[in-house]
């Protein structure tokens, strides 16, 4: 990119404090309204999944603690299981996030902040104290932070999920309103924040509004992590500018490892593209949505011409499924029906599965009370439209020749999620 | 003058709802079923003329999941 890497630009392996003020300047000692009017005028929004405007979220949040105070969660779970880019992040710039968090809590009044992580990484949690202790040692003016493990699942990094476990429940969603900027921990108004939008804030205060927007596009500034997987050459995190073309991510990671025939765009929570629309496609969230899909957590897996769209897409449905957190019967029954339909068609085929499938969706987007539905129901219908040959073959002749490559889309702890139904294609949809 | 208007819509929690279905049968004008017996509820106000039983099918449900929000906005 012409601009340079912005959020990973010191190269380290692990900046220290040292080498990130070297890099990147002291953190700045701006008061709160400017810091909300100069993320409100950068454009910034959130890299955690609905590229909310951050300067708005802010101004918000602040709004309504006036008079209780305000709490900051930096979001680290990273719960789709295809990315990498905030623990790479927390990993390389810790610092960075830990500016953010303290910027971002200066312009909200919040007196405290957690930095949620999923549970299990010991490294993670060490390389984090190291970076607290170094803070403590320059006498950094930082807000008071708790670094907080959180179960390893998808909705336990839903906002509502982390606020109901700070608060001392289980991590899992809760009816809203009130939503957390409303009412969050402790009662207060909570500004739920992912650690790379924090990362974007803590460089936005640093060098302005225009600086910012000299990267990306007017619509979209700046720039943002992707974790590029699947059939591509070198598949790993990296920090792009925002409106690039499909095509050109993709070269980023050293292009398509073999002939490709769809993208999934958005993680888990996105939707296919075939691979020709993918790549006119604008990497923006406004782009992706046009072509109907989502930035999402900047996630892109690339699908192999002789892979199967739909057994794959089926693997991450009974993943989704079985990640449900089983409070809201249309979730917790159309989830599984859902993925069940999916299953028998990339399986045994037939024409009953892809009509089940159409006709219980309406009942299930927009019927939880998290948006985690919603996302599954757009990843399943976009394998029909996009894959919708296959659906045709499937139909009338059975499972394809894709079912005999081993699936390349990652679902954790397969022994137990890609299998809710024992590993077995379910009898009746 | 505009004159204002009171929009009553229903709104069910649906961690609370336990698909009990009571309140499809209490008000089958604007709460159907879905394949599962949740409720699926009509996104328009209620018409003054349902509001009993709108309020009714409150009364019903019992786990408190189903309830009438208000709010205002501008006739012209
Ligand atoms: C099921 C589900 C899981 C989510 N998991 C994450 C996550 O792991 N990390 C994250 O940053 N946001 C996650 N989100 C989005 C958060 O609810 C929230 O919108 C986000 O952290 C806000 O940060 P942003 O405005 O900086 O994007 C999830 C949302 C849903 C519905
Ligand atoms: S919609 Fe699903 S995941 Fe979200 S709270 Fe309800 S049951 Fe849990
Ligand atoms: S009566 Fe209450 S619990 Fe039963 S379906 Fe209606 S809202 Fe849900």
């Amino acid at each position: 990119m012409s601009a340079g890497p912005r959020l990973t630009a010191t190269g380290a392996a692990y900046a220290d404090l040292a080498a990130h003020v070297r890099c990147h300047g002291p953190l700045p000692a701006t008061d709160a309204a400017h810091i909300i009017d100069i993320v409100e005028r950068s454009g910034l929004t959130g890299r955690g999944g609905a590229a909310f405007p951050t300067g708005r979220k802010l101004r918000t949040v602040a709004g309504n603690a006036r008079r209780s105070g305000a709490v900051l969660i930096a979001n680290g779970c990273e719960g789709e299981p295809a990315s990498a880019k905030d623990r790479s992040m927390l990993t390389k710039a810790p610092h960075l996030i830990l500016d953010g968090i303290t910027l971002g809590a200066r312009a909200v009044g919040a007196d405290h902040a957690y930095l949620c992580v999923h549970e299990g990484q010991d490294d993670l949690l060490r390389m984090l104290q190291r970076a607290q202790a170094e803070r403590r040692t320059a006498g950094l003016p930082d807000v008071e932070l708790t670094v907080t493990e959180v179960p390893n699942r998808y909705v336990a990094s839903e906002e509502s999920s982390l606020v109901h476990l700070l608060n001392g429940g289980p991590a899992l969603p809760l009816s809203t309103p009130p939503r957390p900027f409303e009412r969050g921990v402790r009662g207060r108004p909570t500004l739920v924040d992912n650690v790379e939008t924090l990362a974007q804030l803590a460089l936005a205060v640093r060098h302005g509004a225009d600086w910012f927007r000299s990267a990306g596009t007017p619509d979209a500034p700046g720039t943002v992590l992707v974790t590029l997987g699947g059939a591509v050459a070198a598949p790993g995190v990296y920090e792009v500018e925002l409106g690039v073309a499909g095509a050109d991510l993709l070269a980023v990671a050293g292009g398509p490892s073999e002939p490709l025939q769809a993208v999934l765009a958005g993680g888990y929570f996105g939707a296919w593209l075939r691979a020709d629309r993918f790549a006119a496609a604008p990497i923006t969230s406004r782009g992706l949505q046009a072509a109907g899909a989502a930035m999402g957590a900047g996630i892109f897996l690339a699908l192999p011409a002789t892979s199967c769209g739909l057994a794959e897409t089926a693997r991450i449905a009974q993943y989704l499924a079985e990640q449900s957190a089983n409070q809201c019967g249309p979730c917790l029954n159309g989830l599984p029906a859902l993925a069940d339909a999916l299953t028998v068609l990339a399986h045994r085929g037939g024409r009953k599965p892809a009509g089940t499938i159409t006709a219980l969706s309406p009942y299930v987007t927009g019927r939880g009370a998290c948006r985690h539905p919603d996302g599954a129901v757009r990843l399943i219908n976009s394998a029909l439209t996009e894959f919708a040959a296959d659906v045709r073959t499937h139909a009338q002749r059975g499972p394809c020749q894709g079912l005999r490559r081993a699936p390349i889309l990652p679902v954790p702890t397969p022994e137990r999620t890609a299998t809710r139904t024992g590993g077995r294609v379910p009898a009746e949809v | 003058m505009p004159r204002r208007q009171r929009d009553r819509t229903l709104r069910v929690d649906p961690i609370k709802c336990e698909g009990h279905a009571l309140c499809i049968e209490a008000f089958p004008e604007m709460i159907t079923r879905d394949p599962w017996n949740y409720p699926v509820l009509n996104p328009h106000p209620v018409p003054d003329h349902l509001l009993r039983h709108a309020e009714h099918a409150v009364t019903v449900c019992p786990v408190l999941a189903l309830r009438i929000v208000t709010s205002d906005r501008e006739r012209k």
